[in-house]
This record gives C-alpha cells, sequence and structure tokens, in this order.
C-alpha cells in the first residue's frame, strides 16, 4: 500500500531540488534506505554550502574589509607594537606595530589573486597539455606523459623553492610557481578522461559531419571533459593559498612589508616565545578556513559531476 | 556504369594486436568490392564482426583502408588525408547505431543539426534558421526540441536527429550502420519508413549496414552477404532471398525465425554447425568450409573467387564456377543496373 509512495521518494529522474527538502521525505515516511540516502546528500550539499558561503565572505572581505579599518597595513607604528587584541586593534598588532586585522584584509587580497590565478594557469594549460597528449597519442603522448613524471618527482615544495630562487621573490613569480607545480594534476586528469572519450562514436559522427582536429578536441572532447577539472580547481585553490604561505613563510614568496598570510605568519612565528600568539594565530586561523571552505565546497561539487548521479 | 555512386575495389583492413610479443594480424575486411548504384539502397549483411561495419568506416574516411581503392563519384578517396578527405564530408554521410552515442552531450538539438552548416556551408543567419526549420519537419521532429539535450529525447528522436545531421548539408550517399538496430522494436518500423521517404524525396543513395534480413528484405534493392571480411555473395535481394547460392546466405536466410514452422517452397532450413572462426587465424581454403554443410575437397584448399554465376549474380563457392574458370575475375556488376529499377 505504501509502496508506489516509496518508489517515488527513491525516484532518481525527481529533480535535486524536491529531494532536498527534508520535511517532504519525512512525510512520505521512506525507509531507513532512501531516507539515508537523503540524509547523505542533503549533509554533504550542507557542508558545500557552507564552504561555498565562508569562500564568499572570505572574498567579500578582501573587497570591502578596508571599509572597516582606518590602519595602513603597510606603516610601522613602533609606539604600538606587539599589543594584544583590543578594541581599538581587533586583532592586536605585529613586532612593528602594525595593525593585524587591516594587514589579513589586505592579504586577503594578495591570496586571493594568486590563488585564482594560478588555479586558472594551472587548469588551461593542464588541460591543453592532456587533451593534445591523449589526442594525439602513441609517440607524442609517451613523451608528454614522461615530462610529466619527471617533473613531479621533484617534492612539490622543492620544486616550487627552485624555481622561485631561479626567478627571484615576487607576486608573479610565486603564481608562475604554482602553476608549474599543479598543472601535472589537471594535465593526468584531462587526459585519462579524453583516453576513454575518444573511442565514443560522437567523435566519430564529428570527424564525419567535417570538424577538423582542433575543433574535436576543443568543441567536442574538451568541454566532456571538464567536470572533474571545476571540482579540482576548488579543491586546488586551497592548496594553492597554502603552498604560497609556505613559500613566503620560507622567504622565497611574497616579502615581508607585503602584506600576506604565509609572511604574517612567518613574522608572528618569531613572537609565539613571548607569548604574542595573535601575531600568527589569526592569519593562521584565515588560511585554516579559506583551504577548509575550499576544500568543502569542492567535495560537494564531486558530488554534483559524479557521472553515475547524471 | 554512369550511375554508379560508390565503387569500392578490393578494400583490405587489418588490425595489428599485440599479445604481449606476438604481434598478430586481425583481418577485418578482405578483398572487399562491389558497386552501388545512384539513387538505390545497397545491403550490406552477415553476422556481427563479420567487417560490415569496418568496411563503412573506410568508406567514410574513419578508417584508412590497408589496401584497394574507394571510389566515390569518380574520385578515388580511400587513401586520402583529412585535409584531402574534407569536400568529400559534406557528400558522402554516416548514421550511426547507437542513437544516445552518436550525440555530443553537451550539444543542444541546434548545435548538433547546425554544425555541419556552419561547417560547409556560410548562410545567412536567416537561411540557416529556415534551412533547421525545413530539416526538422522533414525528419518529423517538433522545433521545440532545439534547445533539448541527447538525453532529454528518445532514442526514436535521438535517432531522428542523428539523421537530421547526416542530411542537412544534402548528402549524396548516407551511410547507415545499422541505424535501427538499437532502437525498439515500435520505434524501428517508423525510422525506417522516415529513412525510405527521405530517399524517395531527396535523391540520396544509401548503404546500409545490417544482421537484420527482414530490414534488408524490406529496403534494399541490392544486397551482399559478408562472412569473416569477404563478401560471398552479392544480387538483387529479392533473387537472393529466394533462390541462395552460397550455402551461407542459405543458412543465414534459412536462420531468420518465422511465424510459421513449416517452410514454404524450396527454402530448406540448414543449420550451421560450429563457431565463427577467429578472424585471427583465417581457416585454409573457402573461410566456410569448417561449418558449410556442402564441403568438398577443393574447399579446403582453395578460396573461391566471387564469380558472375547468373544475372547480376555473383558467388564466391566452388559450387558455382569451376577454378579453372579464371576469367570469372569478373568486374563487380551489382547495383550498376539499378538506376533502371
Amino acid at each position: 500500500m505504501n509502496i508506489g509512495r516509496k518508489r517515488r521518494a527513491a525516484d532518481p529522474t525527481r529533480p535535486a531540488d524536491t529531494r532536498c527538502r527534508p520535511e517532504k521525505s519525512a512525510a512520505e515516511g521512506g525507509t531507513g534506505g532512501s531516507w539515508g540516502f537523503f540524509l547523505y546528500r542533503f549533509r554533504r550539499n550542507k557542508l558545500a554550502a557552507v564552504g561555498g558561503g565562508f569562500l564568499l565572505l572570505i572574498v567579500l572581505l578582501g573587497l570591502i574589509g578596508p571599509l572597516f579599518t582606518s590602519y595602513n597595513p603597510t606603516k610601522p607604528d613602533m609606539k604600538s607594537a606587539s599589543l594584544a587584541p583590543s578594541f581599538a586593534h581587533w586583532m592586536g598588532t605585529d613586532a612593528l606595530g602594525m595593525d593585524i586585522f587591516t594587514r589579513i584584509v589586505y592579504a586577503t587580497r594578495t591570496d586571493l589573486l594568486i590563488a585564482v590565478m594560478a588555479v586558472l594557469g594551472a587548469a588551461i594549460l593542464g588541460s591543453l597539455y592532456g587533451v593534445i597528449s591523449a589526442f594525439y597519442g602513441r609517440v607524442l603522448d609517451e613523451v608528454m606523459m614522461r615530462a610529466l613524471d619527471s617533473l613531479q618527482a621533484f617534492p612539490s615544495i622543492l620544486l616550487g623553492l627552485a624555481i622561485a630562487a631561479a626567478l627571484g621573490p615576487s607576486l608573479r613569480n610565486v603564481i608562475i610557481v604554482l602553476v608549474v607545480v599543479n598543472f601535472p594534476m589537471y594535465a593526468r586528469l584531462v587526459r585519462s578522461q579524453i583516453l576513454s572519450l575518444k573511442e565514443a562514436t560522437f567523435v566519430d559522427a564529428a570527424r564525419t559531419v567535417g570538424n577538423n582536429n582542433a575543433r574535436i578536441m576543443f568543441r567536442h572532447l574538451l568541454p566532456n571533459s571538464l567536470g572533474p577539472v571545476y571540482v579540482q580547481s576548488s579543491l586546488n585553490v586551497g592548496w594553492s593559498v597554502l603552498m604560497a604561505a609556505s613559500m613566503s613563510f620560507l622567504g622565497l614568496g611574497i616579502q615581508a612589508p607585503e602584506p600576506e598570510w604565509g609572511v604574517m605568519i612567518s613574522q608572528g612565528a618569531r613572537q609565539m616565545v613571548q607569548g604574542e600568539w595573535w601575531s600568527a594565530f589569526f592569519p593562521g586561523l584565515f588560511i585554516f578556513l579559506f583551504v577548509l571552505s575550499a576544500s568543502l565546497l569542492g567535495d560537494g561539487l564531486q558530488d554534483v559531476f559524479d557521472p553515475r548521479r547524471r | 556504369m554512369d550511375h554508379e555512386i560508390l565503387r569500392v575495389e578490393k578494400i583490405r583492413k587489418s588490425f595489428t594486436k599485440r599479445v604481449l610479443w606476438r604481434v598478430e594480424d586481425v583481418k577485418a575486411v578482405n578483398d572487399v568490392s562491389f558497386t552501388v548504384g545512384k539513387g538505390t539502397v545497397f545491403g550490406l549483411v552477415g553476422e556481427s564482426g563479420c567487417g560490415k561495419t569496418t568496411t563503412a568506416r573506410c568508406i567514410a574516411g574513419l578508417e584508412r583502408p590497408s589496401g584497394g581503392e574507394i571510389i566515390f563519384q569518380g574520385d578515388a578517396i580511400g587513401h586520402l588525408n583529412a585535409k584531402a578527405f574534407r569536400p568529400y564530408r559534406r557528400r558522402l554521410q554516416m548514421v550511426f547505431q547507437d542513437p544516445l552515442d552518436s550525440l555530443n552531450p553537451r550539444y543542444s538539438v541546434r548545435s548538433t543539426i547546425q554544425e555541419p552548416l556552419d561547417i560547409h556551408m556560410r548562410l545567412t543567419r536567416k537561411d540557416r534558421e529556415a534551412r533547421i526549420q525545413d530539416i526538422l519537419k522533414l525528419v518529423g521532429l517538433r522545433s521545440e526540441l532545439l534547445s533539448r539535450y541527447p538525453h532529454q529525447l528518445s532514442s526514436g528522436q535521438q535517432q531522428r536527429v542523428g539523421i537530421a545531421r547526416a542530411i542537412i548539408c544534402d548528402p549524396d550517399l548516407v551511410l547507415l550502420d545499422e541505424p535501427t538496430a538499437s532502437l525498439d522494436v515500435s520505434v524501428r518500423g517508423r525510422i525506417l519508413e522516415l529513412l525510405l521517404d527521405l530517399q524517395e524525396r531527396l535523391g540520396i543513395t544509401y548503404l546500409l549496414i545490417s544482421h537484420d534480413l527482414g530490414t534488408v528484405h524490406f529496403v534494399c534493392y541490392h544486397t551482399a552477404v559478408m562472412y569473416l571480411g569477404f563478401i560471398v555473395e552479392i544480387g538483387v535481394t529479392r533473387d537472393l532471398f529466394k533462390h541462395p547460392q552460397h550455402p551461407y546466405t542459405e543458412a543465414l536466410i534459412g536462420a531468420r525465425p518465422r511465424l510459421r514452422g513449416r517452410t514454404c517452397g524450396k527454402e530448406r532450413r540448414v543449420l550451421i554447425k560450429g563457431e565463427i572462426p577467429s578472424p585471427m587465424h583465417l581457416p585454409s581454403g573457402c573461410l566456410f568450409h569448417p561449418r558449410c554443410p556442402q564441403v568438398m575437397p577443393i574447399c579446403r584448399e582453395r578460396r573461391p573467387e566471387l564469380v558472375l554465376c547468373a544475372d547480376d549474380r555473383m558467388v564466391a563457392c566452388h559450387l558455382y564456377g569451376t577454378p579453372e574458370d579464371t576469367r570469372s575475375v569478373a568486374e563487380p556488376t551489382a547495383g550498376g543496373e539499378a538506376a533502371e529499377a
């Protein structure tokens, strides 16, 4: 008697938004299986939404944050050095008397710029690399993939430091380093997608209709293999910030007076022993929140792009 | 032969298969020759794996034949590179077996149908729109479907989109690779009717590849029967079905399921024994001899040529035409007279 309704609750063809309303599913009295599945999905989506929300807040902070503060992010003020958090300085000041909150706000801009440029660059370069390697196959594929292997054989932080040391520390070079370190991942991802896709009949059909190689690669194959790239990008945004911060921390990224989360931690770390926890804690907290929310969003996207759900 | 549109001359296609250190040749198509007359429907039948589809893919320029030549409207197109082949693409189209698989999942119906127009014809926006609407009407699709994506269509609609894509640039020859095999029986008939209707209206020539003898019987004027990459018999479909000459053809036709248990007339039911041999290790002599009910000693030694055995009928079998009869390597003429028919 209840079978029809149960089946409707689990019907995969229904639009996703109706499945995401908890009261409806509960009212229909779905059994453990579908209810559990539903709960699982809802929680996954909620986490993704939280991640996306946090990310948005951080971006907003970078955009309009300067309105909330009157301090200069790079001007030392020795009179107010190493102050603990207070109403005047929400997150305290560092050893040179610069307001931590102000610096974090400006650092958000730098770090977001780095993350977005690095991920965009790596994703575009990697996709091109992957699609060409997989499409032409044979010797070219072999050569291109072995080149990636040797690139990835270096520990990424070491490779990054080597490149930064060779090019000199600057914002632009940090982005270059991140692109070089990250693009092999995208290349492999796209290559594996294309390898299976290029056997599909629609590629033959596209050729029959008169498409040339370039059109087949970029209009037919690539758009069909970007789902995992989106997911990877959003996870990658977090890691990129982490890596950029590590490089700054080690002194080969953004340089000292410039506000950047890694730089701030690096400077604050020296004050930790004197009990001034705030100058390293707050930038660390921001890195943590940023990386976490990017990963949550990425996980959520993974659910959406999972081929089994399409 | 002024009316021929396509002539296939002894094309071969083999694929190399690497098993550990051994390299083995899989001979998918061997010395296949036939001629298709303009405005006719030519059928190519055989079991799965007998090389029908590979033959079609060679003609469509999706594979390069290992040998032989393909002559399309007087031009040799068998060994052209991708760029040189492109001008022929507009006139030579293909409809694929699995309609969903043959459509780009990220292309809307409109993009799919419009793409060949954008590639081959420079049309104004207005002309293009008119053309798309015309084609939709021709293949029986509502124009609301233009914004849909392949997975939102029924399989019949998907195949109609595939057909629309093939005919929008006014092709002369369309290769139909089992166009109805993966459709529901109820849809099958309507797609077939659509194809025949289009042929009549637009004067297209079809090369129909199928393992469904009923379809071929219903649609094709000439039919070639393939076995293990060889053509064993070519003839006018009606005669071929009524009086099959080659034992394989006979068996194939006899294997058709019937509504009534009894067989009528002279038709005997011959069952083939054994499995189809591996195309990596082709049997000596006649390829069919290990399974042939009428096998003779000579069959094990010599491979029979395709010989003219009756009016408009060619058979590759030692039962017809003695091996001494060397003039038997007659030019294949199947489809030549078809234009008159």
